[in-house]
C-alpha cells in the first residue's frame, strides 16, 4: 500500500517536472525576430566600425529646436522645421567594402530601448542615407532624427544596408551622450 | 536480427538517406543559386574590339587624374577630389550590329572593377558641368546609337588611389545576363 | 383517424425499446436512444428556428467617443478632432476635378517601442464611397509634410484625406471608427512580434465643416 503511494507520488512528480520543462523550453525559444534578427556590431563615436557591406564612422553629435533645408536643387524652397521634442543631427562618415551599397536604415536606440527612425521630413539635402557608397571611398553627410529631449541621453546610432538586417551586421554606435546636450535654437542644413 | 544490428544498418543507411534528402529538399534552390550567381566573362585586351549583345565593344579613351582633371571645357563641380582619391574616366566605344543589339542598350551598366574583386559605380560625386559626348549606352533624344553607326558615351568614377592602376571597365547588358564583358583598360 | 396515428407511434416506440430490453446487445439498445434523442433534437432546432434563435444577433453599438477625447487603441493614442470637406487637400494641393478631398484631422501619439507607418488603419470613416482598404494621402500639419512614420512618446496633430467623388452623400454628423490592435509577441505565422486583430473600439461623431464654402465671396 505504501509502495503504491510512493508510486504513485513518484509520477505526480515526474508529470509536473515534465510539465516545468516544456513551460521553460517554450518560452526561452526566441521568437522569430530573435531567430532572425540582425548581428550588431559595437562601436563608439568618432571611431570607424565594420560591418559586413559597408563601414561608418559617427563624428559629431549636436541637437537643435529646429532646422532649416531646402528641396534639393532648388535654392527658393528654403524651409524651416520644428519639432514636439528636438531634432538630433549626426555627422557621419560611411564607404562601402566590396561593391556599391546605401545605408538602408538608420534609427537612435535609446536608453529604454526604442527606436526612432530617422526623419523623412527634410528631403535628401546633405542626408547620408540614400546616397550610395562605393568601396574605399569616404562619403559624409548627416542623419537626423526627431526624439522626445529626456531620450536623447545615451542614445546609440543604429545603421545598416538594408532595412531589414536579417541576419547581416548592424552597427550601434555609441554617441558618448551621457547628459543630452542643450540644444541650439537653429540647424541650417543649406548652409551650415 | 538482432536489435543491435538493425540500429547499425539503419544508421548506415542514413549517411545515404541524410544528403539524398537534403538534395531534395533544398536541391533546386542550390542550382538556382548556382545559375544565378555564375559570372560568364568575355575579357578583351587592351584596345582589343569585342563582341557582345549583338554590339562591338572597345576602350576609346582611359585617363587618370590624381586632382582636378585639366581644364579642356569640361570643369569638375567638385572643387579638389577627396584625399586619397583618384578620377577615372573611361570612354566606350561601340557599334550596334542590329536594331535588336540598340535595343538591348537600354538596360545596359558600365562599371570598374579591380583585382580583388571590388566595383565601383559611376559617378559618385562627379559630374562635369559639360561633355561632348553622352554618359549612358543608350545615348540621349537626340545622340542615340544607331545600327552600325558607331557610338561614344563615357563615365567618370572616383576610386581610391591603391585601385586606380589596377582597374577594368565592365559592361553588363541585362539581356545577356549572366553574361558579361570586360574590356581591360591595362 | 387520429387515434390510429397514436396507437400507430406507441407501437413503433415500443418495438424499439423492445429489443434493448430483451437483448444484451447494446448497439441496438443505443440506436433506439439516437432516434429518441434526434427526435427531440429536431423539435428543439425547429422551435428554435420559429422563435427567431438563428438570426443575426444583433450588434452591440459602439461606445461614443467624443471629438477631442484621446483613447488608447493599442498603438495609439488617438483623439479624433474634426472633419472638413474641401477642395484642396491638407497639404494645400487641389484635388482632380470631380473629386473632394475629405479630411480628417487626429491627434496621434505612438505608444510603442518603434517608429511607426501603420497610421491610416487606425481610423475608418464609415462612407460607402471611401473602400475599406483605401490609403488616405496623411499630412503632418506641423509644418505640411508628407506623414509618412510616427515616432514613440511624440504627440503630433495630423491629417488623413481620402479623394470621393463630387456630390457624395455625407451623413450629419459623419462617424468615424477607432480601431485598436492587439500586440502579440509571437504571431501565428511567423512567430515574429506584431500588431495584429484589428477591432472597432469606439465611435467619433463629427460634423463636417466646409472651408471653401465659408472662404467663398
Amino acid at each position: 500500500m505504501s509502495t503504491l503511494a510512493a508510486a504513485r507520488r513518484r509520477s505526480a512528480w515526474r508529470v509536473l517536472v515534465s510539465l516545468a520543462l516544456l513551460l521553460a523550453m517554450r518560452e526561452s525559444i526566441p521568437n522569430y525576430d530573435g531567430m532572425t534578427g540582425p548581428i550588431v556590431e559595437r562601436g563608439v563615436l568618432g571611431e570607424w566600425t565594420q560591418a559586413r557591406r559597408f563601414a561608418a564612422r559617427a563624428d559629431t553629435v549636436l541637437t537643435a529646436r529646429a532646422i532649416r533645408t531646402e528641396k534639393t536643387g532648388v535654392p527658393e524652397s528654403l524651409s524651416q522645421h520644428d519639432t514636439s521634442g528636438v531634432w538630433l543631427v549626426v555627422d557621419a562618415t560611411a564607404k562601402a567594402v566590396d561593391e556599391p551599397v546605401s545605408i538602408g536604415k538608420a534609427q537612435i536606440l535609446t536608453r529604454d530601448g526604442r527606436r526612432y527612425a530617422r526623419t523623412e521630413r527634410l528631403g535628401s539635402t546633405r542626408q547620408l542615407s540614400g546616397a550610395e557608397l562605393q568601396p574605399g571611398i569616404e562619403s559624409r553627410g548627416v542623419l537626423v532624427f526627431e526624439l522626445p529631449a529626456d531620450q536623447v541621453a545615451g542614445a546609440q546610432l543604429v545603421l545598416a544596408d538594408s532595412p531589414i538586417a536579417i541576419l547581416d551586421s548592424e552597427l550601434q554606435l555609441d554617441l558618448r551622450l551621457a547628459a543630452a546636450p542643450a540644444p541650439r535654437e537653429f540647424y541650417d542644413l543649406v548652409r551650415r | 536480427m538482432s536489435a543491435s544490428r538493425t540500429y547499425r544498418r539503419g544508421l548506415a543507411a542514413l549517411v545515404v538517406l541524410a544528403p539524398l534528402a537534403l538534395w531534395t529538399a533544398s536541391g533546386d534552390d542550390f542550382l538556382e543559386y548556382r545559375t544565378k550567381h555564375a559570372v560568364v566573362e568575355t575579357v578583351a585586351a587592351v584596345g582589343a574590339t569585342q563582341d557582345y549583345g549583338g554590339s562591338e565593344w572597345r576602350i576609346d579613351r582611359y585617363d587618370t587624374w590624381a586632382g582636378q582633371p585639366p581644364d579642356a571645357g569640361k570643369a569638375l563641380t567638385a572643387a579638389t577630389l577627396p584625399q586619397g582619391t583618384r578620377l577615372v574616366r573611361v570612354r566606350v566605344a561601340l557599334r550596334a550590329k542590329d536594331e535588336a543589339a540598340v535595343k538591348a542598350l537600354d538596360r545596359c551598366t558600365l562599371e570598374l572593377v579591380d583585382g580583388r574583386g571590388r566595383r565601383w559605380n559611376p559617378g559618385a560625386g562627379v559630374t562635369a558641368a559639360r561633355r561632348d559626348v553622352p554618359t549612358r549606352c543608350n545615348g540621349t533624344y537626340d545622340n542615340a546609337p544607331q545600327v552600325a553607326q558607331p557610338f561614344l558615351f563615357e563615365q567618370d568614377f572616383l576610386v581610391p588611389e591603391d585601385a586606380a592602376g589596377d582597374v577594368d571597365a565592365v559592361i553588363r547588358l541585362a539581356a545577356e545576363k549572366p553574361a558579361r564583358l570586360r574590356l581591360r583598360l591595362r | 383517424m387520429r387515434h390510429f396515428a397514436q396507437v400507430h407511434a406507441r407501437d413503433c416506440l415500443l418495438k424499439l425499446r423492445l429489443p434493448s430490453l430483451r437483448a444484451l446487445d447494446g448497439i441496438e439498445e443505443r440506436r433506439s436512444t439516437w432516434i429518441v434523442v434526434g427526435s427531440v433534437g429536431a423539435i428543439a432546432v425547429l422551435v428554435a428556428w420559429l422563435a427567431g434563435g438563428f438570426a443575426a444577433a444583433p450588434k452591440p453599438a459602439l461606445p461614443k467617443l467624443d471629438a477631442g477625447k484621446a483613447i488608447d487603441t493599442g498603438q495609439w493614442r488617438v483623439a479624433v478632432h474634426r472633419a472638413t470637406l474641401s477642395a484642396r487637400r491638407p497639404d494645400g494641393r487641389a484635388v482632380p476635378t470631380g473629386k473632394a478631398a475629405l479630411t480628417v484631422e487626429a491627434e496621434l501619439t505612438n505608444r510603442t517601442h518603434a517608429s511607426s507607418n501603420d497610421i491610416a488603419s487606425a481610423l475608418r470613416v464609415e462612407l460607402s464611397a471611401i473602400a475599406p482598404k483605401a490609403l488616405p494621402a496623411m499630412t503632418l500639419l506641423r509644418d505640411g509634410t508628407i506623414l509618412l512614420a510616427l515616432h514613440p512618446k511624440m504627440t503630433e496633430r495630423v491629417a488623413l484625406s481620402w479623394e470621393i467623388p463630387l456630390g457624395t452623400t455625407i451623413p450629419d454628423p459623419l462617424p468615424v471608427t477607432v480601431i485598436s490592435k492587439i500586440h502579440k509577441d509571437r504571431d501565428n505565422l511567423l512567430g515574429g512580434e506584431g500588431w495584429f486583430n484589428p477591432k472597432p473600439m469606439a465611435q467619433v461623431k463629427l460634423k463636417v465643416e466646409s472651408p471653401d464654402a465659408r472662404g467663398a465671396p
